[in-house]
């Protein structure tokens, strides 16, 4: 079934090609960085950009993109007019189609190391030549910031499996199928409570920023401040701030490219894969 | 038990074997089909799963995983718990699981199905799938079916029952009231209307029977008809018979043996209740005439007329019999002696008065009648028919045509009676042989002392004292009683027995005297033929001597008698010739070779011209007829002279030869021889 919805989904995509270079067209195409399962991604964002389409009046179209390369390999291309993507990402997307941060969530986020409960690893020295889950290589706070510092900082070597979403590294670790994953504590804690107490949070790093909504430079700036004024406006209303507390997002505010630059201090394009 | 309950057992033994093969062998073979059917189709529903989670546990997308199978077994209610493993036996999914997956009872099945990525083995996928609604359904299948089964067997009973009321029971109902109907006797009661089934065939050869058993009715019945006929007309028959045991057949009149009946019920009668009645024996005169003259047929005409005419005259409560020939017997109820003579004489008139035609001649008959009283005095039937017959005869004796009626003290009803006493010494003199033969030569007339022509054999009988008692006196007695058959039987063998012992007289004939019963009597003629044969005695020996009288009473067997005999030489001749009023005419049939002049004429031959012309006419005409003329009661010489004269062939009497015993013969014939010797010296 996934699979001929994912089918299905690039069908629609190479239909629609043509119209992602025509500019500021009517219909905004969407694209979300698969930190979670297709579906659980839909679920979260389709209610959202039916909100948004009553407000400013313009059609949204959600593309679906179920691994995170692809979707870098997406937005590098410049195939969407709105995204979401994680932090890193928009240095990447900023450098290659100049996408513009419209807003985010005012709250940080921190990148967690997990182990199984029942793991007899209590620091990560005890990790040397263990297997470690992350969600893909480029996931900011969870794979390449803990990465670069796991190597950096502690020297570690290790074994990375990249399980491609974060609650697939949660299992993975609760399921004793690794030793270690690689989270955040955003995703983290929207687990559940008997999937939470399988685990083990070991190690933290420190707050990064979060992941932005950006709009591609070629949607007019009128539409553009459309959409941005949209999205604030529907998180002051209680249904918006319930929907955004899915994707997650807490506490929505505006948003520009300087305040990512600050991410390259961290020196993490080594880990960029 | 009818036959609907009959139908019923059956069926609810079908029922219940089918309720039972459906609850524990039906039910159960189709849950594990059904089981076995839904586990391949799981399988196959598994397999499409495993086939969506491939690319998942490759990638590691194990949220993914998760979702997926989270999603599988919240629409697969009935997919209790899923298990996935990894290629090391370690469980994947779900988040918390216990131990191995197994099954907890015969309602679940375990589906365990490897996770293969071409030829890597990833895994195993584990299902325990609750088949419990299977289970229901079944139940639930099999409830319907059963309610399904029950409502059409109900229907099928009831359109059983219909079907027998219908078929059977009512056609078979009314065959039973057709068959009580037939039992009654009512053939044509409706039958039912049938088919060509079994009880239509039924009640067509209940059809036939009827109809075979009412055509038998009508048979018997015209059967029995037909008996009912037969025993009809045998009963006539019957009262034909009795009609002609009792009654004449020539006159319609009761018969001798019926009137006796009467008589015998009338005497009972008269003892009962003292009464008197009376009896006439009634004999007709001159009716011999008739008979003899014009035949039989006038003869019976005659009596027929003459019957008809006397019971036209008689009371209804009278009986007139007819007691044989011509005579007559009549049965007078509660009558007096007096007016029963009254009567005897009217009808004695009335007789007389009767005239009977044939072939224009003109017969007068007269009646003697003889009459008897009947009363408590009377002893007996046979007395009374013997007073009866005694008065008859004694009116007949005393000149015919009179009423002659019995008294115990009449003279002639004496002598009569003096003549029944004979019958006992006849017999016994038979018995006894006391009877004598004596024997009278008839001689020739031209020497009557010499010329032998035959001996006439007499008769005599011995008393108790030793004296002898002359014929006349028991002769007619012995022919009124039936005796004379057995003194002329004596007779015969005794001469026959005599001739054949004495040689010497065999050259002599001899005169035997023949009673009238003699010569009717069936055998008699026989048992003559045999003495012949038995004494070896010729027939030329033999002159069998007849009475008018008795050659006429009845002339035909008389002829064929006398025919028969002088075949074989016999002589016959006609005794006491004249005496008997007969006609002349008899004479011409009589094939007799002598006439014997009745004495009663040849006695007064000298002083009565009337007799003397009498005997010449009579010798005229025997003479005429080629017969030698014998003259008896030749007294004297007088007589014989005058017969002489006339030219009479032989005389007969005291004056020619006096009778003397027979046994003395052998020495007066030699006394004759030498008569006959010394004349012709």
């Amino acid at each position: 079934m996934l699979n001929q919805f994912g089918i299905k989904c690039v069908l629609i995509l190479c239909i629609l090609l043509p119209n992602w270079v025509v500019a500021d067209t009517d219909t905004i195409t969407v694209g979300i960085v698969p930190q979670f399962e297709q579906r659980q991604m839909f679920k979260n964002w389709k209610p959202i950009l039916i909100e948004l389409e009553k407000i400013t009046g313009l059609k949204f179209e959600l593309m679906g993109s179920s691994k995170i390369p692809e979707f870098e390999k997406q937005f590098n291309q410049g195939a969407y007019d709105l995204a979401y993507m994680n932090p890193y990402h928009v240095l990447k997307a900023y450098e290659s189609q100049k996408y513009i941060p419209l807003v985010r969530d005012s709250h940080k986020l921190k990148g967690i190391l997990v182990v199984n409960s029942d793991s007899t690893i209590k620091s990560i020295k005890q990790l040397e030549n263990k297997t470690i889950a992350f969600p893909s290589p480029n996931a900011l706070g969870a794979s390449l910031l803990m990465r670069s510092i796991l190597k950096e900082k502690f020297g570690l070597m290790f074994k990375s499996r990249y399980v491609q979403t974060h609650n697939s590294v949660y299992l993975h670790v609760a399921k004793n199928i690794v030793d270690a994953g690689g989270g955040v504590d955003r995703t983290f804690n929207r687990q559940s409570d008997v999937l939470q107490k399988k685990m083990r949070i070991i190690f933290e790093t420190q707050e990064v920023i979060s992941h932005p909504i950006v709009i591609h430079p070629r949607v007019s700036k009128a539409k553009r401040q459309l959409i941005k004024k949209g999205l604030i406006e529907l998180f002051r209303k209680e249904k918006g701030k319930a929907l955004f507390r899915n994707v997650p997002i807490n506490d929505l505010v505006t948003t520009n490219i300087n305040d990512y630059k600050s991410l390259l201090k961290l020196n993490l394009d080594r880990y960029f894969e | 038990m009818n036959i609907r309950s009959k139908f019923l057992i059956p069926l609810i033994i079908l029922v219940v074997v089918l309720v039972i093969h459906i609850q524990y062998v039906w039910s159960p073979k189709l849950y594990d089909h059904l089981k076995a059917k839904n586990t391949e189709h799981l399988q196959a529903h598994i397999k499409t799963v495993i086939d969506g989670l491939v690319p998942l546990i490759l990638e590691n997308q194990l949220d993914a995983i998760y979702e997926n199978l989270d999603i599988v077994l919240e629409s697969n209610p009935d997919w209790r718990a899923m298990y996935l493993y990894d290629a090391k036996g370690a469980i994947l999914y779900p988040l918390q699981a216990n131990g191995q997956l197994e099954v907890n009872n015969n309602l679940e099945i375990l589906i365990t199905q490897p996770v293969d990525y071409v030829e890597q083995k990833l895994g195993k996928l584990a299902v325990v799938i609750d088949v419990e609604g299977d289970y229901i359904q079944v139940q639930a299948l099999q409830n319907e079916m059963l309610k399904a089964f029950l409502i059409v067997l109900g229907l099928f009973i009831a359109a059983m029952f219909l079907l027998i009321r219908f078929i059977i029971h009512e056609p078979l109902f009314k065959l039973v009231a057709a068959s009580d109907d037939l039992a009654k006797g009512d053939f044509k009661a409706a039958l039912p209307v049938t088919g060509k089934d079994e009880v239509g065939r039924l009640v067509s050869s209940f059809s036939s029977m009827r109809q075979a058993i009412e055509a038998y009715q009508v048979k018997l019945k015209k059967e029995i008809n037909n008996h009912k006929e037969t025993a009809f007309k045998l009963t006539k028959e019957k009262e034909r018979a009795s009609f002609q045991a009792e009654h004449d057949a020539l006159t319609g009149l009761v018969n001798r043996r019926e009137f006796e009946n009467k008589l015998s019920r009338l005497l009972s009668l008269s003892h009962k209740e003292d009464t008197s009645h009376a009896m006439l024996y009634i004999d007709l005169d001159q009716f011999k005439v008739v008979n003899d003259t014009c035949g039989h047929v006038a003869g019976d005409a005659l009596l027929k007329q003459l019957s008809a005419m006397l019971q036209h005259k008689i009371r209804e409560s009278d009986t007139l019999a007819r007691l044989g020939g011509d005579e007559f017997g009549l049965l007078i109820e509660y009558c007096s002696l007096d007016d029963a003579e009254k009567i005897a004489n009217q009808l004695k008139e009335q007789i007389q008065e009767f005239h009977y035609e044939w072939k224009g001649s003109v017969f007068r008959v007269g009646a003697s009648i003889g009459l008897v009283a009947i009363n408590k005095n009377s002893f007996s039937v046979d007395l009374i028919m013997s007073a009866a017959d005694t008065a008859c005869y004694a009116a007949k004796d005393t000149g015919r045509n009179r009423v002659h009626v019995y008294k115990p003290d009449d003279k002639e009803m004496v002598i009569r009676y003096g003549e029944m006493q004979w019958v006992a010494r006849i017999t016994k003199a038979l018995d006894e042989n006391l009877f004598v033969l004596y024997q009278q030569n008839v001689m020739l007339s031209d020497a009557p002392h010499e010329q032998l022509e035959y001996s006439e054999i007499l008769v005599r009988m011995r008393d108790e004292k030793g004296g002898l008692i002359p014929p006349g006196a028991f002769l007619p007695a012995a022919e009124r009683y039936s005796l004379a058959p057995d003194i002329d039987r004596f007779v015969i063998k005794t001469v026959f027995k005599y001739i054949s012992e004495n040689k010497s007289v065999n050259n002599i004939s001899y005169g035997i005297n023949l009673s009238q019963m003699s010569i009717g009597e069936e055998g008699f003629l026989a048992f003559i033929l045999q003495q012949f044969k038995k004494y070896n005695v010729s027939g030329k020996n033999i002159c069998f001597e007849i009475t008018e009288t008795a050659a006429v009473k009845d002339l035909n067997v008389a002829i064929s008698f006398i025919k028969a005999l002088r075949q074989y030489g016999c002589r016959f001749a006609l005794d006491d010739f004249g005496r008997g009023l007969s006609s002349l005419v008899y004479l011409k049939t009589l094939p007799v070779d002598y006439l014997k002049i009745d004495g009663l004429f040849v006695k007064d031959i000298i002083s009565d011209a009337v007799d003397l012309a009498m005997v010449k006419s009579i010798h005229e005409i025997g003479h005429v007829m080629n017969m030698k003329t014998i003259a008896e009661f030749v007294e004297n010489e007088e007589i014989y002279l005058q017969l002489k004269e006339i030219g009479v062939d032989c005389v007969q009497g005291n004056w020619v030869d006096l009778p003397d015993e027979l046994t003395r013969q052998v020495a007066k014939k030699k006394k004759l021889e030498k008569i006959k010797i010394a004349d012709k010296i």
